[in-house]
C-alpha cells in the first residue's frame, strides 16, 4: 500500500527515556561475564587441546598416518576460548569497529535530503543517537553499531527510503527495533563487525574444515595404511570391516565433533536470540506487529541452509513474525527464556557428545550410561552458579531494567547535555 | 553533477519506480560517479548481522539507469536515423509496444517493422532495455511494462537523455 494511500499516524513517541524498559537482561553480557569467572576451571581442558593441535603432545607409538591430521578436530575443543577472546575483542574494540564499520560501509553524516525524514523520526525516539547513511544502497535498510563504549550510532541505507515510502509503519518499526538494541547496549557485544558474531556464524565452516575433512582424510589415510600391510587380498575384509566397524565408528566421532561444537556456540547464540527478540518486542509495543511482520519480509524467501550456516545468530525470520504476532506478552517471555532454556539443550549436547564418543569405542550400555550420569553431575556442578546468578537477575529484571537503561545510554545524555548547555551560552 | 540530470531522473523515476523517485537523486550521481559509487548501488552483501537484510538489491532504478545507459548507441543510431519530430517517435514507440503487447515475441519479430532504419534502431532500442532488465531479475511481466515506460521517457526527454549518456560515458565503469 502506497504512503499516499495509507493514513498516515503521528509516530508514538517516548516522552520519558526511562520508558524504554528492554524486555529482556543483556544476556551476552551475561554470558561473556559467567563465562571469564568460569575461565580458570576450563583452563586445563584447554590446554590439552591446543598442545595436542600444536604437536607439543607425544602420539602413540601404534598411531597410523592419520593421527596427524587429526589433531585439527582440537579446534573444535578451542571453540569455546576462541569465542571468549573474540567477545573480549569485541567490547575493547568498540570505537575501532564503528571506524571499520563506517568504511565498509561508506557511511556519511545523514545530511541527504531523502533522509531527513528518517534522520527525525529517529531523533524524536533518541536525540543523542547520531545517524549515518548511504542512500546508494538498498540491500541493506538499517542498523546500529558502536561509535564508541557507551556510544551507539544507527546507520540507514536506501532500502529503509524505499520502505519508508512503501509502509511507513514498518519502516518505524526498523529504526524501532535497532533503537531497542542501542537500549540494551547489545552493540558492545553483537551485531555488525562483531568477531563473536563472526565466529558464532561460521560454525559450519570450523565444523567442515575442522571436523569433518580430518576425520574423512584420516580414514582415507588408515586404509591406505591397511592396503599396504595386506595388500589388494585384504580389500574384502576391509569392505566388510568398513561396513560393520570403521563407518559407524567415523560416523560415531563426527556426531560428538558436532555435538561439542553446538555445545559451544548454544549459549552465545541463544543470548543473541534474545537480544533480536527483546529489540522485536520494543518495536512493537511501538509500532505494532503487522508493521514489525512487513519489515522482516525479505525479497526473496531465505533458505534454511542460508540460515543455519550464515544468520543464525538471530532467529528465524518466521518464528519472529509468528512471535509478533502472538503479542508483546509472549515475545518478552521468549526473550527472557530462551537463554535460560538454552542450557538445557546444551545438556543434549553434552549427552549427545558422550554417547557418540562411547559407542564409537562400543562400549556397553552400562558404561554408557554411567558416563552419562558423569556428564550431567559435571554439567549441573559446573554450571549451577550460574543459573543461580541468572535466576536472581530474571526475577530482579523488571527492577533492573529502567536503571540498566539509565546507565547504558547515561554516556550519551551527558555528552549531549554538556553540548546543549554549551550551545545555550554561546546563544 | 547537473541539475538538469537529476530532475530528468527524478521524471523517469517516477515514471518506473515511483517509491524509489525520492531517492533518484542520489542514484544518478552515484550512477554518473562511476567505481565505488556506481558499485555500491549493485552490491549485494548477504546477510547483514544486525541488521535488516533486504536479500538483495531492492531498488530498481539503478537497473533502469543502467539499461538506458547500455542502449545508448542504440538510441543514439534511432535519434540521427531521420526521424523528426518527438511526437512521432512516441506514436512509433506506442504502436511497437502494441505489438508486442498482443503477440509472442515469435509473432512480433515476423511483423514487418520496414526496412527504415529509424524502426530498426528502435527494435534495438527495445531488445537491449529489455535484455538489461532481464539480467536485473525483473520478471517478464514487469520487464515489459518497465522497458516501454522507460523507452517513451528517454525518448519524451531526448536532451536531458543525451545528457545522462554523455556524463555516464564518462565515468569509470562498474
Amino acid at each position: 500500500v502506497s504512503s499516499l494511500t495509507r493514513p498516515q499516524k503521528p509516530p508514538a513517541v517516548r516522552d520519558d527515556p526511562g520508558d524504554a524498559r528492554p524486555a529482556a537482561p543483556p544476556w551476552a553480557l551475561f554470558w561473556l561475564v559467567s563465562s571469564l569467572i568460569a575461565v580458570p576451571g576450563r583452563l586445563p581442558d584447554w590446554r590439552a587441546a591446543l598442545f595436542d593441535l600444536l604437536g607439543v603432545t607425544p602420539v602413540s607409538v601404534d598411531a597410523g598416518s592419520g593421527s596427524g591430521v587429526l589433531r585439527l578436530v582440537n579446534v573444535v575443543d578451542l571453540v569455546p576460548p576462541v569465542l571468549l577472546v573474540s567477545a573480549v575483542a569485541a567490547v575493547l574494540a568498540a570505537p575501532i569497529r564503528g571506524w571499520i564499520v563506517r568504511r565498509t560501509y561508506r557511511l556519511t553524516p545523514a545530511t541527504q535530503r531523502s533522509l531527513a525524514e528518517i534522520v527525525a523520526f529517529a531523533h524524536m525516539i533518541a536525540p543523542e543517537v547520531a545517524v549515518y547513511g548511504n542512500t546508494r544502497r538498498s540491500d541493506v535498510r538499517a542498523f546500529v553499531y558502536p561509535a564508541g563504549y557507551r556510544r551507539t550510532a544507527l546507520a540507514v541505507f536506501g532500502g529503509l527510503v524505499i520502505l519508508w515510502h512503501d509502509d511507513r509503519a514498518a519502516a518505524e518499526a526498523v529504526i524501532r527495533h535497532e533503537l531497542a538494541h542501542r537500549d540494551r547496549a547489545d552493540t558492545l557485544l553483537l551485531g555488525i563487525v562483531s568477531p563473536l558474531e563472526a565466529v558464532l556464524r561460521r560454525w559450519g565452516w570450523i565444523l567442515l574444515a575442522f571436523g569433518i575433512v580430518p576425520t574423512l582424510v584420516a580414514w582415507v589415510a588408515e586404509t591406505t595404511d591397511f592396503f599396504r600391510q595386506v595388500g589388494a587380498a585384504g580389500a574384502e575384509h576391509k569392505a566388510s570391516q568398513f561396513l560393520t566397524l570403521i563407518l559407524p565408528g567415523l560416523l560415531w566421532l563426527l556426531l560428538a565433533i558436532a555435538a561439542r561444537l553446538l555445545a559451544a556456540i548454544t549459549l552465545p547464540v541463544a543470548a543473541s536470540w534474545s537480544a533480536e527478540l527483546a529489540a522485536d518486542h520494543g518495536a512493537t509495543e511501538w509500532a505494532g506487529a503487522a508493521a514489525l511482520t512487513h519489515a522482516l519480509e525479505t525479497r526473496r524467501s531465505d533458505s534454511r541452509t542460508r540460515w543455519l550456516f550464515g544468520s543464525i545468530t538471530h532467529p528465524p525470520a518466521k518464528l519472529r513474525q509468528a512471535l509478533a504476532r502472538a503479542g508483546t506478552v509472549p515475545q518478552a517471555l521468549a526473550a527472557v527464556s530462551v537463554y535460560p532454556v538454552a542450557w538445557l539443550l546444551l545438556l543434549l549436547w553434552v549427552m549427545t557428545d558422550a554417547a557418540a564418543m562411547d559407542a564409537g569405542r562400543q562400549a556397553g550400555l552400562s558404561a554408557i550410561v554411567s558416563d552419562e550420569r558423569a556428564g550431567v553431575a559435571a554439567w549441573a556442578h559446573n554450571d549451577w552458579p550460574a543459573w543461580v546468578a541468572a535466576l536472581a537477575m530474571t526475577l530482579a529484571w523488571p527492577a533492573l531494567a529502567r536503571p540498566w537503561h539509565a546507565a547504558v545510554t547515561s554516556g550519551s545524555t551527558a555528552r549531549r547535555a554538556i553540548s546543549d548547555s554549551a550551545t545555550n551560552k554561546e546563544k | 553533477m547537473s541539475e538538469e540530470i537529476e530532475a530528468w531522473a527524478v521524471r523517469l523515476a517516477e515514471t518506473v519506480a515511483p517509491k524509489e523517485a525520492v531517492l533518484a537523486p542520489d542514484i544518478v550521481d552515484a550512477f554518473v560517479a562511476g567505481g565505488e559509487d556506481r558499485a555500491d548501488l549493485f552490491r549485494t552483501s548477504g546477510a547483514v548481522a544486525a541488521g535488516f537484510d533486504t536479500n538483495g538489491v531492492l531498488a530498481v532504478f539503478p537497473f533502469v539507469l543502467s539499461a538506458a545507459m547500455a542502449a545508448g548507441p542504440a538510441i543514439e543510431a534511432f535519434l540521427s536515423s531521420g526521424v523528426t519530430s518527438v511526437p512521432g517517435m512516441v506514436k512509433d514507440v506506442i504502436e511497437l509496444w502494441d505489438r508486442y503487447r498482443h503477440r509472442t515475441v515469435e509473432e512480433a519479430k515476423e511483423i514487418p517493422l520496414g526496412s527504415e532504419p529509424p524502426y530498426q534502431a528502435l527494435d534495438r532500442v527495445f531488445s537491449v532495455i529489455e535484455a538489461e532488465l532481464g539480467k536485473a531479475g525483473i520478471e517478464p511481466d514487469r520487464r515489459e511494462l518497465l522497458t516501454y515506460r522507460i523507452v517513451r521517457h528517454l525518448l519524451d526527454d531526448v536532451d536531458d537523455t543525451r545528457e545522462f549518456l554523455d556524463a555516464a560515458a564518462k565515468a569509470p565503469g562498474r
